[in-house]
């Protein structure tokens, strides 16, 4: 059972990373629990990001595809493993925010994530496009 | 209450998890609605949302790491259709870590019907982590080594 300060394992293991639970209180855990499912979410997101770069990939491999085509799919990959490392992070950094009773931190993420998609459909469109009219 | 109707008689005072372990869904209020109306027993105490916390976190945690599983078969595939070996290799060994992964979320189950307030989820998260950047990286590579061609 955890004690009042939360450095108590009680799964006989200890609580990974210090940064996070060396510091503040326990919170509630249905708040912890939010937090645990909204970093797996993004992570799920990441996910797609790079299963869908990995299909442009294996798609651009087949006879007749553009040749831009691997690097819109690999962008994606990048993207994707980005998104995922910034989900861990802000997973830690909510996680602290609870545990000292901070204001959460603003999710940034989405923004830049909106901004990555569209970036990387207007550069699909625009290549396409081009592919189109120079054939 | 009857010991042998978990779900029969009220629930109020167990754990969150306990609840949650046991199926608290629809299911199980149809059922024990049956046995109220045909034994007579007390009347269940029907749990808030909060009791289900656990399970769907169980659930999210059930999905990314199918997620993560299944993202890596066309990488494997690809990869060796273009014969990029290490690749291949890599994303079989990240496999086995999702593989790894769906089966230790039983585990995580458990911790959560019992007391989450001593568990991390720290050291799973980073194996989703490492499994996610490693079919970025090797969608990358088997990409830039596309285009290369």
């Amino acid at each position: 059972m955890a004690d009042a300060q939360g450095t108590d394992a009680g799964h006989g293991e200890t609580r990974r990373p210090d940064r996070v639970y060396g510091v503040g209180e326990e919170p509630d855990p249905r708040f912890s629990m939010a937090n645990e499912r909204t970093a797996l979410a993004w992570m799920r997101t990441a996910l797609a990001l790079v299963g869908g770069g990995v299909a442009i990939v294996s798609v651009s491999s087949l006879d007749g595809m553009p040749d831009w085509a691997p690097l819109v799919g690999a962008a994606s990959c990048l993207g994707g493993g980005a998104l995922a490392l910034r989900s861990v992070s802000a997973w830690a950094r909510v996680e602290r925010a609870l545990r000292l009773g901070r204001p959460l931190p603003a999710p940034r993420a989405l923004a830049m994530l909106a901004a990555g998609v569209v970036a990387l459909a207007a550069l699909t469109l625009t290549l396409s496009v081009v592919e189109l009219t120079t054939r | 209450m009857n010991p042998t109707r978990p779900n029969a008689g009220g629930v109020a005072g167990r754990g969150a998890g306990d609840v949650a372990g046991r199926g608290v869904g629809g299911v199980t209020r149809l059922a024990a609605g049956r046995f109220r109306r045909s034994r007579g027993g007390p009347r269940g105490h029907v749990p808030g949302r909060d009791a289900l916390q656990p399970e769907r976190t169980a659930l999210a945690w059930q999905r990314t790491a199918v997620t993560a599983l299944v993202c890596l078969v066309p990488l494997v595939l690809v990869s060796l259709r273009t014969h990029v070996t290490p690749v291949a290799v890599g994303a079989a060994a990240a496999m086995a870590v999702s593989g790894v992964l769906v089966w230790s979320v039983h585990r995580r189950l458990g911790q959560l019907g019992d007391d989450s307030r001593g568990y991390s989820p720290y050291t799973p998260m980073s194996l989703v982590l490492a499994v996610t950047v490693l079919c970025s990286l090797g969608g990358a590579v088997v990409g830039v080594s596309l285009w290369l061609r």
